[in-house]
């Protein structure tokens, strides 16, 4: 597992290739793994491709929510020929990179615009939205040391069931571990990634010991700990979900070359 | 008693980051000081806020009751969202405590900290 993770040194590779083409449905979420770890690779120098699926309704979701186009201005093969570029008019903002706080906040208020004038979704929801995702994406600029900076969308998404505002923010950075393993106080707390993000949802744990900091993914865990909203939270090999059902649950998890965070909340 | 026009300052709906609070400091400074501990920041056209951008703000305020050692009392008028845990955490960090008031939230002292 950790050869295959391209933030270590012990990533070898010649040339990746992220073979999509069978994927007949890709979760919000999982975008955020398409972004993160072919930009990774290619910030090693390593060659990437991604293979775009065969099924065409899948695609032009991805296009449209810009995957494809981020890929290709890293330098990733990516052959989305004859996909058109539909504009979706249930995506809020599109896959957007990012890597300061002064940004968050400009793409929080612009999302707050689209939301306002989308008339998606209940508008007492459209804050609570934008202040989700600055918060996520806040964490990611502050703390995530990632070498391709940072990514996050939002977008209006019909389930089965039921109709979402769902908000990811992803980076291939340290992860939360890493982070708080810099506090001194914490160091010997967080032996496992899902240990250190269980500690990092809690009041005032922070990377800095400072007692006034540590409410930012606190805060956002709080606000979805409401019924049939969810959490997702994947950093290195751990993650934290609390389901729709207000269930808090941490456990080891596949690898994620970063962190990886994602809040749906129904309408 | 000073009111701050907390969108007119700032100029966004959404209030996050923290060098966009920092930047009310000298503005909540002098207010604190010309209202004796007292100021009044008005949100109205607020739409969001986040934690960090609030704990900027009560770093000021925070500094001002050390500082002056007296009491603070801050009125915050036509907030954009209810009282929840995560602001009155932030509240907590620095010593002063948050509860909702007839026209919004008032911050002062924590007597219990």
């Amino acid at each position: 597992m950790a050869a295959q993770d391209p933030r270590l040194d012990s990533f070898r590779e010649d040339k990746v290739i992220v073979d999509l083409r069978h994927c007949t449905f890709v979760r919000p979420a999982a975008v955020l793994w398409c972004v993160t770890y072919p930009l990774l690779v290619r910030s090693r120098g390593v060659a990437c491709s991604v293979l775009v699926p065969d099924n065409v309704g899948v695609c032009v979701y991805l296009k449209s929510l810009g995957l494809f186009r981020t890929l290709q201005d890293a330098g990733v093969e990516v052959d989305d020929r004859g996909i058109r570029d539909k504009k979706d008019p249930q995506l809020i903002l599109p896959l957007t990179g990012f890597a300061t706080e002064y940004e968050v906040e400009q793409m929080a208020n612009l999302a707050w615009h689209a939301l306002s004038d989308s008339g998606l979704g209940s508008a007492n929801l459209h804050p609570l939205v934008s202040e989700t995702f600055a918060e996520l994406g806040l964490n990611a600029a502050e703390h995530a040391e990632s070498p391709i900076g940072a990514y996050g969308f939002i977008q209006f998404y019909e389930f089965e069931e039921g109709k979402r505002f769902v908000c990811g923010v992803a980076d291939g950075g340290i992860g939360i571990r890493s982070s708080l393993e810099r506090n001194p106080e914490i160091r010997d707390r967080v032996p496992y990634d899902w240990v250190a993000i269980d500690l990092a949802v809690r009041e005032r744990v922070s990377t800095t010991g400072n007692t006034t900091r540590g409410i930012g993914l606190y805060g956002v865990a709080e606000d979805m700990r409401v019924p049939h909203r969810q959490l997702i939270i994947h950093s290195g090999q751990g993650s934290l979900y609390i389901s729709e059902d207000i269930e808090t649950e941490s456990r080891r998890a596949n690898l994620f070359p970063g962190t990886l965070t994602y809040a749906s909340i129904p309408t | 008693m000073t009111t701050l026009p907390i969108l007119q300052l700032v100029g966004q709906p959404i209030l996050v980051s923290r060098s966009s609070a920092r930047a009310l400091e000298p503005e909540l400074e002098r207010a604190l000081r010309d209202g004796n501990g007292g100021a009044r920041l008005d949100f109205a056209g607020v739409m969001g806020v986040t934690p960090s951008f609030l704990d900027e703000i009560l770093s000021v305020i925070s500094r001002f009751k050390s500082v002056n050692q007296g009491q603070v009392q801050v009125e915050v008028i036509h907030p954009p969202t209810r009282l929840s845990s995560k602001f009155s955490a932030v509240g907590r960090g620095h010593q002063l405590a948050i509860r909702e008031s007839g026209n919004g939230w008032l911050i002062t002292r924590d007597s219990a900290a």
